[in-house]
């Protein structure tokens, strides 16, 4: 494509023409630092368009540019009619230096689509490869849906904080709900692997409980453990995880409840201990301990003794139906 | 009470693999549906790539492909060795089914709704008997319910009727034709020589209505049943997935008293429970196709297979309950247990075969002779 390169006057370029622009919700402080030290090098991308340049590639470091109040700025003119081929040569112009995050994309795909009126297949061979995705279709769904995502979940996206998958499945939900969840991620903070977890759980749960999402969202029991003062992060999320499983898996949870009575009921002293198969799939327990001496083997063995004297052993057989 | 029948299948397309077009099974296919457009081409598995990739499970509706079986008709079902299991042989002559109810497994096996029939019925009598004379000390129960539904497509292939006639003179073996629905007539007047068992998958009525809304009534697959049982076949009944819901009891004891109000005891070679499970992957399928279902909401947790399964206590409760109900009735059936435990065999039933090679002569057993 032919381009000419320009020092252009900033108060040339128009700004509110947006047909070229990705949205981005990031803010801009390493763009506006590595400004700020070393000045704008990176030229922009524009278009003539009467006496005024469109921005075709470029839009962040014009606003940087603006806040700076740099007046005159490197600039590559181009001299191209068809929209779409110029949107193309945008987002190669952009993914030199970096590579697109999540909300990114999905803008990419929306406008692709919708104001470039592409088809799938044009999507999926023009700008997929260059967006490092391959010809995947498999990505339409899962990045475009990110467009139905309320704002308050975008920086969370678009920074990686919360997994794709997990926002796709947000972003289905309607505004409201999404609003209401995001308190309980914002103070959960689930790590990617405990996010799909999360919210399938919180999805089950309001299902079984025949109530929608935002109701649970205000249950007095969730409620409670979102704020309570006393718990680190890491417990808080536990708890509400725990309380979640006891909606989610009643009989099993009312099972490991019983398990941790009886165990308490034990009084085993620290270093034995009594487990159970996973989800008590197998009638099968198995006993830890540790000894140095013949009397701490003996001490370990009267506590077993005395669990089958007190039917602790027969309590636990129970508990496998 | 609800009284839906389900339509006979039509195909929209016929894919026609060229190597099987001149067998007599693709040659009937096309007299029966001749206004059906038809397809032919070199190699069946371009279709089922296609098929798998396609993005909607949609787009494959009402198309069938008449193909090679390429690998053995003839399979032992694979069980797994923590499980009791039956050691059952499945017959691959079909995949895929036109009744898409939400728990079953082809979703995950299949990604497709294409419907495949393997056409080289040939080779199939080639392998079975082949097998049955090879291995003649042996009892074979050999089932084509496993990747299709033995009788949905007998309107359109006539072959459950074949496989009946084939196997009249087998002294080793037995047919099981697995179905929920109802396309029985062209069995009736068959010389079956009692070495076929039809069998109906059965749920509890409210369920049929959720999950497997595209299949026949209860009713409905009891007149059957009963057709059958005048026709002097033997008969079986599976309640595998047994679903977890709020008024299972009552629901599934109803279905265990209409049986035994039509069927004679005497007459039912074996009745199977198994409760809901799935591979892990089948969750999100689940929820994907079939939204509306609230099977995945059960108490469903990874069990030792990495399956999906009601937590244990549920499952033998569920189990212990259908086992009381149908002895109430009659001692004449199998009842038994589809993949658990000798532990789960023993607190539901109170007793276990204790491996499957037993189990297995329990089933055998009971079939050697035709029904009295
Ligand atoms: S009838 Fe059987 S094979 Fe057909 S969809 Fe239902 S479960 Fe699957």
């Amino acid at each position: 494509m032919e381009r000419e390169y320009h020092l252009l006057d900033r108060q040339k370029l128009d700004c509110r023409d947006l047909l070229f622009y990705i949205y981005d919700p990031l803010p801009r402080l390493e763009l506006e630092q590595s400004i700020r030290m070393y000045g704008l090098h990176q030229p922009l991308v524009v278009r003539s368009k009467g006496s005024a340049f469109q921005i075709v590639s470029g839009f962040r470091r014009a606003e940087v540019a603006a806040e700076l109040s740099l007046d005159v700025l490197p600039c590559f003119v181009v001299d191209e009619t068809d929209d779409w081929r110029l949107f193309l040569y945008a987002l190669t112009d952009n993914l030199t230096f970096r590579s697109f995050n999540p909300m990114e994309i999905s803008a990419v795909l929306e406008k692709s689509l919708k104001i470039f009126q592409r088809s799938t297949r044009q999507v999926l061979d023009d700008v997929a490869p260059r967006l490092g995705l391959g010809r995947n279709p498999r990505i339409f769904e899962l990045y475009h849906p990110l467009q139905s995502l309320d704002s308050l979940w975008h920086v969370g996206t678009a920074n990686g904080t919360l997994s794709v998958e997990t926002a796709v499945q947000i972003a289905a939900l309607d505004s409201a709900t999404q609003q209401a969840l995001f308190p309980i991620y914002d103070t959960l903070r689930p790590g990617k692997n405990l996010q799909r977890e999360l919210q399938q759980l919180l999805q089950d749960c309001a299902k079984i409980a025949g109530t929608s999402l935002i109701e649970l969202t205000e249950d007095e029991e969730l409620q409670r453990l979102l704020t309570a003062g006393d718990f680190t992060s890491a417990q808080r999320l536990e708890r509400f995880r725990q309380a979640l499983w006891c909606r989610r898996y009643p009989r099993y949870s009312r099972t490991l409840e019983k398990l941790a009575a009886i165990l308490k009921e034990a009084k085993l002293p620290p270093g034995m201990q009594i487990r159970e198969t996973p989800f008590f799939e197998r009638d099968i327990y198995s006993v830890h301990f540790q000894f140095r001496t013949e009397q701490e083997f003996d001490v370990a063995f009267a506590i077993l003794q005395e669990m089958r004297k007190n039917h602790l052993i027969k309590r636990l057989e129970e508990l496998h139906g | 009470m609800d009284k839906t029948v389900s339509p006979r299948f039509i195909p929209e397309e016929l894919i026609v693999e060229r190597s099987v077009h001149q067998t007599e099974l693709v040659q009937r296919v096309l007299s029966r549906f001749s206004r059906v457009p038809v397809r032919f081409v070199d190699n069946a598995e371009e279709i089922w790539l296609q098929a798998q990739k396609s993005s909607s499970r949609d787009t494959w509706k009402g198309k069938v492909l008449l193909a090679r079986q390429r690998g053995p008709f003839l399979r032992l079902c694979p069980g797994t060795q923590k499980h009791i299991c039956c050691m059952y042989h499945n017959l691959d002559v079909a995949a895929g089914c036109d009744m898409d109810c939400s728990y079953c497994i082809l979703q995950g096996y299949l990604h497709s709704s294409l419907v495949t029939w393997y056409c080289n019925t040939d080779d199939l009598y080639t392998q079975v008997d082949a097998e049955l004379i090879k291995y003649s000390e042996r009892f074979y129960r050999i089932g084509t319910g496993e990747l299709s539904d033995s009788l949905t497509f007998d309107p359109c292939t006539g072959l459950a009727t074949d496989l009946v006639s084939f196997f009249r003179d087998k002294r080793n073996a037995i047919l099981e034709l697995k179905s929920k629905n109802i396309h029985v007539e062209d069995l009736l007047s068959l010389d079956h020589g009692g070495r076929t068992v039809v069998s109906w998958s059965m749920n509890a009525s409210v369920l049929r209505r959720s999950e497997e809304s595209a299949a026949p009534d209860i009713d409905a697959r009891l007149d059957a049943a009963v057709r059958v049982q005048d026709a002097g076949y033997w008969l079986g009944f599976h309640f595998d997935p047994m679903i977890d819901y709020p008024d299972w009891e009552q629901g599934y004891r109803e279905v265990v008293e209409r049986i035994f109000s039509r069927i004679r005891g005497e007459q039912i070679a074996w009745i199977s429970l198994g409760a809901l499970r799935y591979p892990a992957a089948m969750d999100e399928l689940i929820r994907r196709n079939h939204p509306k279902s609230s099977i995945v909401l059960g108490e469903l947790l990874p069990g030792i297979d990495h399956k999906f399964r009601y937590f244990k206590p549920i499952r033998i409760e569920m189990f212990r309950r259908m086992y009381g109900w149908i002895r109430n009735f009659s001692d004449a059936p199998v009842v038994y247990l589809c993949m658990e435990s000798d532990e789960v065999w023993r607190k539901a039933f109170g007793w276990s075969p204790g491996s499957s090679a037993r189990l297995k002569v329990l089933l055998d057993d009971r079939v050697r002779e035709a029904p009295k």
